[in-house]
Order: C-alpha cells, then sequence, then structure tokens
C-alpha cells in the first residue's frame, strides 16, 4: 500500500534527501517550503508521517505541531521534528507541541529515513 | 550523510552535471536531481568539505582522487536485501527453472553491487553451489559488502530470510554458506573489461547514470558477459536500452532479458557422449542440437521426429527450429497442424499469436481462463502458465498499438 508522506523544509537539499533515502518504499512524497501551504497539503492528503523543520517561513514548526495535534482527523499523523542544534529547552517545547520525535541538526540522512520507516511500519 | 546545513541549488547542481559527463560517463538531468542533490550531499559529508568546494577542486584540476570523492557520493545505491522483489520471483519463477537445464553450477553477476545486498540476496534465491559475483565502482561499498553485516535497515521492515542471522541487537550477518558462494570485486563499468560466461546478470538502477552512448557501450558489453540463453535483469528504464541480441520475455510486471543463442562459425565437434544419448530420444536430440547452435542437425532430428510422429509438441518442434533459420511460413504451416491436432495445444497456439494472430492470442488466454499461474504447460520449451498469460497481453497490446 502506498503511504503519503508530507515533508515540510525551506531547503531543497534536505527534502531531496529524505526522499532519496526513503526511496524504493512504496512512498509518495509532498512537498511544502513553508509551514502554512504544509498545513493546506496535510488537511488535503491526510499524510502517514511528517518531516518538518522548526524554523520555517510562515507558520513556524512549533506552531505546525500544534495545529495538527488539534485537529481530529490529523491529530494521531507522527511528526519527526528537525530542530537546530542541540538544545534542551528547544526539545522539551517541541515535545509539548506535539513533535513525535526529534533530530537535530547536522542531520544523518540514513537515521532520518530510519524513524519515518519506523512510523509507518507501527501504522501498518 | 550528514546534513551539515549547505543548500545544494540549482546552479551547483549544473556544474557537478557538468563534470561527471565530462569525466565518468554519468548522466544526471532535471529527472533524477533529488538522487545528484543527495548525491552531492553525501560525498560533501564524506569529504567534510563544502559541495561547492569540492565542484570547484573538480573544476579546477579533475584529479582522479578528486573525481572518485564524488563519484562516491553521487553513485552509492540505496539498497537492501530483496530490493524490487519482483525481480527475484521472476528469477525464481521463471530464470532459475530454465537454467535447470543447464546441468553445471550457475554464475551470476551483480554488476553495480553497490554494499552487496544484491549480491547476497541473488546467491539466496539461488541456492548452494550457485556463483555469485558482485563488482562496483565504490570501494568503501565493497568493503562493507564483505563484512557481510547489515543493519534492520537493509532489511526495510521484512524478516531476516534464512541464510542472515541476527547477531544482537538490530544487526545482522550472512552466515559463511551464503558469504563462500559470494565474491566482490572492483569493477568500473564505463572501463576495465567485464568477467564473462554469466548465465544471469542484475545490472539495476545502474545505466541510467549514464549518457546514452556510455549505456549503449555498457549494454553491449553485458551481452557480450552472458552465457548464450542467459539472462538480464535491469530495471524498466534501463531495458529502454535494450539491444537486438537480447530478446525481451515479459513476466508479471517485470521486463526480463534473454541473450539469443548465437550461431557459432563452425560446427561443433559431434558424437559427444550426451548428444548420441540423446539421440534415442529424437525431441530432446534435437533441441540440445538447436541449443548448441547445430542448426542443420536440429532441423534433422526434429524432421525425423516428425516423420515418427506427427504430434503438436514434434511439429511445434520442428517449426521452431525452421523458423530459427528464417522459414516463416513453413514454420506457421507446422503450427497450423499442431493446433488442429490438439486444439488445446497452448503453447501452439501462442506461437501462431505472437507472430501476429491476436485471434490466436484471445484463445490462448481463453484456455488459460482457469488455469494455475504456476502450472506448467508441455512444449519443446515448456512454459509456466503465468508467463504464456503475460506475453499472450504483451501480444495483443502490440498488436493493437
Amino acid at each position: 500500500m502506498t503511504r503519503n508522506v508530507l515533508i515540510v523544509d525551506d531547503s531543497a537539499t534536505t527534502r531531496a534527501v529524505v526522499k532519496v533515502y526513503l526511496s524504493g518504499n512504496d512512498i509518495k512524497f509532498h512537498e511544502a517550503t513553508d509551514g502554512t501551504a504544509g498545513m493546506a497539503i496535510a488537511r488535503m492528503i491526510r499524510p502517514d508521517a511528517i518531516v518538518l523543520d522548526l524554523k520555517l517561513p510562515g507558520m513556524d514548526g512549533l506552531t505546525f505541531c500544534r495545529t495538527i495535534r488539534a485537529d481530529l482527523r490529523l491529530r494521531d499523523t507522527p511528526i519527526l521534528l528537525i530542530t537546530g542544534s542541540k538544545n534542551q529547552a528547544v526539545e522539551y517545547e517541541a515535545l509539548a507541541a506535539g513533535a513525535t520525535s526529534f533530530m537535530h541538526k547536522p542531520i544523518d540522512g540514513t537515521a532520518l529515513a530510519a524513524e519515518v520507516m519506523k512510523y509507518l511500519e507501527k501504522k501498518k | 550523510v550528514i546534513l551539515a546545513g549547505e543548500e545544494i541549488g540549482d546552479d551547483l547542481c549544473r556544474r557537478a552535471e557538468r563534470v561527471l559527463a565530462a569525466h565518468t560517463g554519468l548522466r544526471f538531468h532535471d529527472g533524477n536531481r533529488d538522487t545528484l542533490i543527495a548525491g552531492l550531499a553525501r560525498a560533501a559529508s564524506a569529504e567534510r568539505v563544502e559541495a561547492a568546494e569540492l565542484i570547484a577542486r573538480i573544476e579546477r584540476s579533475p584529479t582522479e582522487d578528486a573525481l572518485q570523492a564524488l563519484v562516491r557520493g553521487v553513485t552509492i545505491g540505496e539498497t537492501y536485501f530483496f530490493r524490487h522483489p519482483e525481480h527475484f520471483a521472476a528469477l525464481r519463477e521463471v530464470i532459475l527453472p530454465d537454467l535447470a537445464a543447464r546441468g553445471r553450477p550457475l554464475k551470476a553477476w551483480s554488476a553495480g553491487c553497490a554494499t552487496g545486498e544484491e549480491a547476497y540476496s541473488i546467491a539466496l534465491a539461488m541456492g548452494s553451489g550457485a556463483s555469485v559475483l558482485g563488482t562496483d565502482i565504490n570501494k568503501a561499498s565493497l568493503e562493507t559488502a564483505r563484512r557481510a553485516h547489515y543493519g534492520r535497515w537493509s532489511l526495510r521492515g521484512e524478516a531476516a530470510p534464512a541464510g542472515l542471522v541476527s547477531v544482537g541487537g538490530d544487526a545482522f550477518e550472512v552466515t559463511a554458506a551464503v558469504r563462500a558462494g559470494v565474491r566482490f570485486e572492483y569493477l568500473n563499468l564505463h572501463g576495465a573489461p567485464y568477467p564473462q560466461g554469466f548465465d544471469v546478470v542484475f545490472c539495476r538502477n545502474v545505466l541510467v547514470y549514464f549518457s546514452t552512448e556510455a549505456a549503449a557501450a555498457v549494454m553491449e558489453r553485458l551481452e557480450a558477459a552472458l552465457a548464450d540463453g542467459g539472462w538480464l535483469v535491469m530495471t524498466a528504464l534501463d531495458v529502454a536500452a535494450a539491444r537486438h541480441g537480447l530478446a525481451a520475455v515479459y513476466y508479471n510486471e517485470v521486463t526480463l532479458l534473454r541473450k539469443t543463442r548465437a550461431v557459432p562459425n563452425t560446427t561443433p565437434a559431434t558424437g559427444t557422449p550426451t548428444i548420441a544419448r540423446a539421440e534415442q530420444d529424437w525431441i530432446g536430440g534435437a533441441r540440445r542440437a538447436a541449443d548448441q547452435g547445430q542448426h542443420e542437425r536440429a532441423v534433422r532430428l526434429a524432421r525425423e521426429a516428425v516423420a515418427r510422429a506427427r504430434t503438436p509438441q514434434a511439429l511445434h518442434l520442428l517449426a521452431l527450429v525452421v523458423g530459427e533459420r528464417g522459414d516463416r511460413d513453413e514454420a506457421r504451416a507446422l503450427l497450423r497442424e499442431a493446433v488442429q491436432r490438439d486444439p488445446d495445444y497452448v503453447l501452439g497456439r501462442l506461437g501462431l499469436g505472437l507472430d501476429g494472430d491476436d485471434g490466436e492470442l484471445r484463445a490462448v488466454l481463453a484456455l488459460l481462463a482457469d488455469r494455475r499461474d504456476d502450472e506448467i504447460l508441455p512444449g519443446p520449451e515448456p512454459l509456466a502458465v503465468s508467463w504464456v498469460r503475460t506475453m499472450a497481453q504483451a501480444g495483443l497490446k502490440r498488436g493493437n498499438k
């Protein structure tokens, strides 16, 4: 069964790496470069997982998480939040906002893909 | 890959495309832009420089070291055990039954094997006795392949197949028994001579990175690396470059390429023990002669078989050998007779159908409507029901164009 993964990140490089590292897993990718567009797509396609950058133009990552968690149809969607360099206060805030897990920059593409696959396998 | 935060833009991608095309034959374009970006990020991450600096270095001075650093990044295939399971289904269900008659250990080649998962998967599918060679341009990947040690990620959520044992945590190791049949060597498909005599070659997601001319050259050399009747397994994109010496065989969603038998310039010595014994069995003898490229002998034996009994199979065999010689009218007449004698003779109808008679192809599909996929249909070259169905469907599609 094809799964939908939404990537909300203004970096084309990060989006490319996420897609390439997850290729071959029967996944349809949807991309947005800012939070507002990402939210519109999420509501339309109800993705199976979201990869989200904390620092986004438009709606920022934390607001994005809170909005997803407050939406009855989307609240169970796993979200992998990409945060800047390690910072405990930010991590706490991210989890409180509803991120399922987070990763720090610099991002390890392989680990990121493995984490997304974990979400998708749990949902099966 | 570790993403350090450098943004790899269009301009850098175009520069990378230029140096790769100029120095390696590798071709990137808008359609595989993501692969190039991820590859550049990977190369930069491995070299601990910015991608922009890496490309600038090559532009200044395209040394082998600098180029290798880039090539390593952009050619690391994302691979895992039994990637494209449909290819392995075709290997088990079409290729291996076809090769079973060889009566000798089989040789396979995983060309562009990356970290070895494909080579080990082939070995697992082919069973003990087969030898598998894995080659790649990326030496670091080959080291990983030889270590035969993989994380759960290499299984992509599937259960570990037999031949892989857990070595604690999320790690797996290929068993010594499987490893014994697999070896890895460095090979640049763009350069060095290819190894020869393979029954099966897997070369997947590789040609798509070569320019049209470079891909055609690789294809020609892959064909030469195959033993007669050997099979080439590629992805759909790669198959587009197929050559005339390779016949396409359709199986479910997969297009397999099979090397057609070469006609030797000289007649091989006759009277070898296998042939002498086989003469008891006219059909078998004719088949063997045809397999060995002895066409006149094959035609003679097939005519003798038909003279003894005009069975559908004997008629079909004669049709095949005269057809190979170019006598299409006689071949068609023989097949017509085979089908008249036994209207349920599916492979005869298939032969007529593939020769352009769509009515016969529809008859084939009707005859097979209730048959099991894995049932083998009798004929001089027995075929599985699923395969025949696919060929008939493909034939009908072609006819409708």
